[in-house]
């Protein structure tokens, strides 16, 4: 273990550059923060994930933050496994209507400021599954969204590009 | 799905479990060839085993990643999330997406392979061979990690039977059964591999039947890249009643389709059955016995899909 550590030590770093913050998040992100907050974030945001009847490949590219690639925690972006330290849910899936209560409750359980993020085709209106009767069709249809990031599943780039609008949006909200 | 055409039916089957969706739409498609009396061309089978290999690569090595920092051994993930992440990316250039999400289609694949992905998909065995040997040897050498997987979430053999669980599950107690031996479906009935089959049952079988395959797995994908044959990438399917079944092998085992086609070419009914079907009622006897801190190493181990078994 030590032999690797050691050597990583003289390799360079494989975390890349960040994106620039997505231009069209941070315009839909405009209406969203003229009721958001005054209090003091820092740049730092606590995510709460809710998976609300996704396939898990938003999961998936959402895990995928956290490696050295992308390395979300460099930002002050953390994910915290509980509704109540929470800054930010972030919905996937197109919210089955077994999982509708469950989202509603989470959202009630976050404390203000607080933002939605819905990720991924279906969390946008239902995606492939809209015309299902087990869904309610989109997470807007259950708790107000703030932001939503496109894609099936969206990739750890487009998931970074919209978090650091929220993120750019949060610090001139202030 | 039922009154949807073979093109909706192939993009919900690969949104059944996101992780499994090369599989998923694999199974489907070869259910709706059957239905229909066709096959894909050997070019298109050839690129499909492709994908399910990386498909089985990346997950595999997340898992092996994961598994290892539920015993909070986080060295061994940010090392696989590195291997998994190389693999996404080569997935990406050669399919045109790190999932490989809808590039299975009934009657073949939605592109061709470029020199460009051929040379991406090298590339990353080439690393993975690389850098892989080290870390097996971590987890072979850290006496602190194998003091939690080692004996933890013992699967008896006898319920691995019984339950008929697929997948690192199944194959770590003992039960040796893999889809793309038997029944066996193309191309592997050409390429040469062998099923990893261990008898301990435990967490650390589990972790070394996913090494084992890992292994496996480059050594197909090897195959694959040199004898990819020329031709056609895809063929129209006739628009015609009938009822076919496929088993293709997911990561975590396999996984089933069949479908009815009604006389205008439109799904009538059909079943998609996820491997964790069986491995799901099994966990609850694994961690029979075991503190609550192995609780995670235990479930990781298993890995099963929530999304595909709750339908």
């Amino acid at each position: 273990m030590r032999k690797l550590l050691f050597a990583n030590l003289f390799r360079p770093p494989l975390t890349e550059a960040p994106p620039t913050p997505d231009d069209a998040a941070l315009a839909e992100l405009g209406r969203a923060l003229e009721r958001a907050t005054r209090r003091r974030l820092g740049r730092s945001l606590a995510i709460r994930e809710v998976d609300a009847g996704s396939c898990n490949g938003c999961e998936l590219e959402i895990h995928a933050l956290s490696n050295a690639f992308y390395d979300v925690e460099r930002f002050g972006i953390r994910f915290v496994a509980s509704p109540r330290h929470a800054d930010v849910l972030m919905v996937t899936g197109p919210v089955t209507k077994n999982m509708a209560e469950a989202l509603r409750r989470t959202w009630e359980a976050t404390p203000d400021p607080k933002w939605v993020v819905a990720v991924g085709g279906c969390a946008k209106d239902g995606g492939l599954f809209s015309a299902s009767y087990a869904v309610t069709g989109g997470v807007d249809a259950v708790v107000p969204v703030d932001l939503h990031i496109p894609g099936c599943p969206p990739s750890p780039t487009a998931l970074l590009e919209g978090l650091l609008a929220l993120l750019q949006r949060a610090d001139e909200g202030r | 799905m039922a009154g949807a055409d073979l093109a909706r039916g192939a993009q919900l089957a690969g949104r059944l479990s996101g992780d499994a969706t090369v599989a998923y739409a694999s199974a489907f498609a070869r259910a709706a060839e059957a239905a229909t009396g066709s096959e894909a061309p050997p070019r298109a089978q050839a690129l499909r085993a492709l994908m399910a290999e990386l498909e089985r690569l990346a997950n595999h090595l997340g898992d092996i990643g994961a598994i290892c920092n539920d015993a909070s051994f986080a060295l061994m993930l940010a090392e696989c999330g590195i291997l998994r992440e190389r693999a996404l990316r080569a997935a990406d250039t050669a399919f045109g997406h790190r999932l490989m999400r809808d590039r299975i289609l009934p009657g073949g694949v939605a592109a061709d392979l470029d020199p460009a992905g051929s040379d991406a998909i090298s590339g990353l065995i080439e690393a993975i061979r690389r850098r892989f040997p080290a870390l097996i040897q971590l987890y072979d050498g850290t006496a602190s990690l194998q003091d939690r997987t080692v004996g933890t979430g013992r699967l008896d053999p006898a319920l691995a039977r019984q339950y008929g669980a697929g997948g690192h599950v199944g194959r770590a107690s003992g039960r040796g059964f893999d889809s793309r031996k038997s029944p066996g479906y193309a191309p592997y009935d050409r390429l040469d591999f062998t099923v990893p089959v261990l008898e301990g049952g435990d967490v650390d079988a589990r972790v070394w039947v996913r090494i084992r395959e890992v292994e496996q797995s480059l050594g197909l994908v090897d195959q694959l890249l040199k004898g990819l044959p020329d031709g056609p990438v895809r063929v129209d399917l006739p628009l015609a009643a009938g009822e076919g079944m496929a088993l293709a092998e997911s990561f975590r085992g396999d996984v089933l389709a069949w479908l009815r086609l009604g006389p205008d070419g439109r799904i009538a009914r059909c079943h998609l059955r996820d491997p964790s079907w069986f491995q799901w009622p099994l966990l609850e006897a694994v961690i029979e016995g075991n503190i609550i801190a192995d609780f995670p190493l235990c479930n990781k181990s298993f890995n099963c899909s929530y999304s595909g078994h709750d339908l």
